[in-house]
Parts: structure tokens; C-alpha cells; sequence
């Protein structure tokens, strides 16, 4: 029963900072001076190396497990297209924001948090100034278009590395690889996974940001709220990529 | 004026605050003293409306802060400076830009305005050679002098101190309370200090109460403190003597 207020609790706390979050959008000339860029600098070039990293391996696996069920039952010229398709639409976004739930995610939430229990936030007010503005808006802004832009990425390199795994473990050459890419491939697949990565971009800032501003007791709290922002935004990614899937390819 | 009005405030079941009555009046300096634990922090905050009562009234300027909207709110906060037990620097700005930060945000200010009187400020703590360092390389004195210049930069019409010189060691507690007299005489801030330091307390103050299980027992003028009968009061007035004995 405590579980299930405390639940509800958090819901109707992360709904406020969110109806917030849209209310300082009035302010979006200040954000964009200047925080906006520094965290679109932050949640990019730290997330780089990650996201290439898991999406060489997870290229290399598809390429391989698509090799094995399809031996004997489809041809197997055809794994380019299923790989990029399933990397565009599935892969690509979701791998992309669990990785990027982990760093970035509880990144926000350890600085918020920290500031939280260090009283710079309560400065911030004192100043005068809107902390969601100041500490939420731009991460989420800066989210919105880093997590599409990872995903770009992520695709760009499953996919490439795909080509030469399916070379080298199925005999199946680049260049038909490619062709069978070319024939099947729908717009659809590339803005749908997109659009769930934007998605994603806003779940994962805005829900570090919640555990942040919901901090307390000093640096046991930090840790905790750490570890919530993950797993919070880990759960709603997977909630939210059903939805979504569901409106977009259904 | 600063006035509160029968102020109660309960943390769960803890009741911190049973009904304070208090008024600051402009130019003073008020030092709430108080021991540790007694809610003299969570009534400062009340002042800027980091924390609302759960009964009465915070009145500043003569508007009741708690029932305002929010940007109002804001707008009465750029007038009070406060300054926080740990200091409250933010830990990715460096000192500089910690104490630009009001000016910053205002947007009525040039590039030039900004550092001559960031620099002004910094000067009246004593801190200009340590403008361009980051808070992890700065005292625990040093990290309270900046917070003070950051109060101050926007130059506001009252400043609160919460513990300014608790943790300090006395040199620089003493350079502290110097620095709160000189703002209070001699640009007419009005200040209200959060303190259990009697030695501080008795240094700067105007005026002191004592917040003494959620109310407000004492409330003296600086010079009416010995002739004060309360036993909690006479026991800070006893640690006062003890230390001027020693001396």
C-alpha cells in the first residue's frame, strides 16, 4: 500500500515538473543562449563512444542470429534489409536510450540531486530564478535532439558493421547486402524510429530531473535517486516503445 | 518591513514553528538566536517563501508572500539576498560567475556593468584575486565571503545569513560579523542572522530574540541583554561571560 502511494506520489510529482518544464518554454530565448548548447555538448560527445560501441556488437549479433534462423528457410540476400530494418525501427532507438539512460539519466539526476541537497537550488529561487528553466528545460531541449542524432549513429554503424559480419560469417557480399537495403527500404522505418528516440530523449531528461528535484537526505539520497532514474526511464522506454510502435507500425 | 504573523509550521508530526510573531525594521540588524535544531533555519526560509506556513502569515514590503503569484513571488525575492549555512555556491560556475549570477539573469546589465560590479563586490569581501577559481578550491571562510558578495551584488534591500559563522574558525568568524556591521551601516541593508553563536550575535545585532521551542521567547535590544531574565538566554549570556573570562 505505501509502495502504491509513494508510486502515485512520484507520478503526480513528475506530471507537475513536466506541466512546469512546458510553462518555462516562455523563457526559451535564455535557455538557448547558452545552457542549451553546453549540454548538447555534455549528452553528445560523452555519449559518442558508447553508442558506437553497443551498436557494433549488436550489428555483429543480429547479422550472426538472422544467419542461423534463416539458414534454409529465406534467402539469405535479404538479411541487409532485415537487419536495417530492424535496426531502424527497434535496435537503433531502444539500445540507444537504455545506454543513454545510464549515463545521462543518472547523470541529471546525481547534479540535481546534489544541488538539491547542497541548497543550490533553494539558491536559485532565492535569486530569483525558475530552477525547472534553469536546470530542466535545457536538458530536455538538449535531449530531444541528442537522442535522434545518437540514433542516427547507432543505425549508421549497426548497419555497417552488419555488412561486413554478413560478408564474413554468411557469404553474403556488401554490395547485395546493400541492393536488398535499397529495394525494401520505407521512409517509414527511419522517421518512425526517430520519432521513438525523441520520445525517448524527453522520458529519459525528464525523469532524471524528477529523481533529482525529489532528492533528500544528503549523499545516500543522491544514490538512490541515481539508481531510480535509471530504472524509472529504463521501464518507461520499454512502456513507451510499445505504445509507440504500436501507433506508428501498426 | 519583514513581518510574521502567527506562523506554525509542522514537519510530519514535528511541530517546528507554534506560532511566531516577529517584525524586522528596515536598517536593522535581527539576530535570531536560538540552539541547534530549534527552527530558526526553516523561519528564515519562510521569509522568502522557500517554505510556506501551515498557518499565518509572511509579510514583505507589505505583501503576504504566500499568496502571490509566482512571478511576483520571484520578483520580491531579487530584492532579499540570502545567504546559506554552506554558502550554496554552484559547484560547476566559477567564483566569478557564482556572484554574476543575479546579474546575469536580470538581462539589464552590460557585459562591463556586470564584472566592474561583480568585481566591486568581490572586492568588499576581500576576494578579487580569487575571482576565476572554482568553489572546490576555496575555505570554508572563503566559500561564506563569496556567498555574501553574491547576496549582495544585486544590491537587495535585506539580507539574511543563516549560521554565517558556524564552522569558522574565530579569525575569520570575526572578519564575517566586521563585513555584516560595515553592510548594515554603511549601505543600509536590513539583516537578519540565523546564528546560535552568542559572541556573533552580540557583536552585530540591533535587536535579538530567541526562538525557543517553535515560539519566540525573547526579544531584546542589543543593549537590554543582561537585564533579560529567560534561563536559556541567561545560559547563552553565561558561555558569553565564561569566553570574555578566558579572555
Amino acid at each position: 500500500m505505501k509502495s502504491l502511494l509513494l508510486f502515485f506520489e512520484h507520478l503526480g510529482m513528475g506530471t507537475l515538473l513536466l506541466l512546469r518544464t512546458l510553462k518555462s518554454l516562455r523563457e526559451i530565448g535564455k535557455v538557448l543562449k547558452h545552457p542549451f548548447w553546453e549540454q548538447m555538448d555534455v549528452m553528445f560527445f560523452g555519449s559518442v563512444p558508447l553508442v558506437i560501441l553497443t551498436a557494433v556488437f549488436s550489428g555483429l549479433v543480429t547479422t550472426v542470429q538472422i544467419g542461423y534462423y534463416g539458414r534454409g528457410y529465406a534467402p539469405l540476400d535479404y538479411v541487409g534489409v532485415a537487419v536495417a530494418k530492424m535496426v531502424m525501427i527497434e535496435l537503433g532507438p531502444v539500445l540507444t536510450a537504455l545506454i543513454v539512460a545510464g549515463r545521462i539519466g543518472a547523470g541529471i539526476a546525481a547534479e540535481i540531486g546534489t544541488m538539491r541537497v547542497t541548497e543550490q537550488i533553494d539558491s536559485l529561487e532565492c535569486m530569483g530564478i525558475d530552477p525547472v528553466r534553469f536546470l530542466v528545460l535545457p536538458r530536455v531541449l538538449a535531449g530531444m535532439v541528442i537522442l535522434p542524432a545518437l540514433t542516427i549513429v547507432a543505425d549508421l554503424t549497426a548497419i555497417l558493421t552488419s555488412s561486413i559480419a554478413a560478408d564474413f560469417y554468411i557469404g553474403v557480399p556488401t554490395y547485395i547486402y546493400f541492393h536488398g537495403i535499397r529495394l525494401f527500404f520505407a521512409p517509414k522505418d527511419l522517421w518512425g524510429g526517430l520519432i521513438k528516440s525523441l520520445f525517448f530523449g524527453i522520458i529519459i531528461t525528464m525523469v532524471g530531473s524528477h529523481w533529482g528535484f525529489a532528492t533528500e537526505k544528503g549523499a545516500t539520497g543522491v544514490g538512490k535517486a541515481t539508481t531510480s532514474a535509471v530504472v524509472t526511464s529504463s521501464l518507461f522506454i520499454i512502456f513507451a516503445d510499445y505504445i509507440l510502435t504500436v501507433m506508428i507500425y501498426r | 518591513m519583514i513581518e510574521l504573523i502567527d506562523v506554525h509550521k509542522s514537519f510530519g508530526k514535528k511541530e517546528v514553528l507554534r506560532g511566531v510573531n516577529l517584525k524586522v525594521v528596515s536598517g536593522e540588524c535581527l539576530v535570531i538566536l536560538g540552539r541547534s535544531g530549534t527552527g530558526k533555519s526553516v523561519l528564515l526560509k519562510h521569509i522568502v517563501g522557500l517554505i510556506q506556513p501551515n498557518r499565518g502569515k509572511v509579510i514583505v514590503d507589505g505583501v503576504d508572500i504566500n499568496r502571490i503569484s509566482e512571478a511576483r513571488l520571484y520578483e520580491i525575492r531579487r530584492n532579499i539576498g540570502f545567504v546559506f549555512q554552506g554558502g550554496a555556491l554552484f559547484d560547476s560556475m566559477d567564483v566569478f560567475t557564482n556572484v554574476a549570477m543575479p546579474l546575469i539573469e536580470n538581462e539589464k546589465f552590460s557585459d562591463k556593468e556586470i564584472e566592474e560590479r561583480v568585481m566591486h563586490v568581490l572586492g568588499l569581501v576581500d576576494l578579487q584575486d580569487a575571482a576565476f577559481l572554482m568553489p572546490s578550491e576555496l575555505s570554508g571562510g572563503m566559500r561564506k565571503r563569496v556567498a555574501i558578495a553574491r547576496a549582495l551584488v544585486a544590491e537587495p534591500g535585506y539580507i539574511l545569513y543563516d549560521e554565517p559563522t558556524t564552522g569558522l574558525d574565530p579569525i575569520i568568524s570575526d572578519r564575517i560579523n566586521d563585513l555584516m556591521i560595515e553592510l548594515n551601516s554603511q549601505l543600509g541593508v536590513t539583516s537578519v542572522v540565523v546564528t546560535h553563536d552568542i559572541h556573533s550575535a552580540l557583536r552585530i545585532a540591533d535587536r535579538i530574540v530567541l526562538l525557543s521551542n517553535g515560539v519566540i521567547k525573547v526579544n531584546t535590544k542589543r543593549s537590554d541583554v543582561w537585564n533579560v531574565d529567560d534561563p536559556e538566554f541567561r545560559d547563552f549570556l553565561r558561555v558569553f561571560k565564561a569566553l570574555k573570562e578566558i579572555e
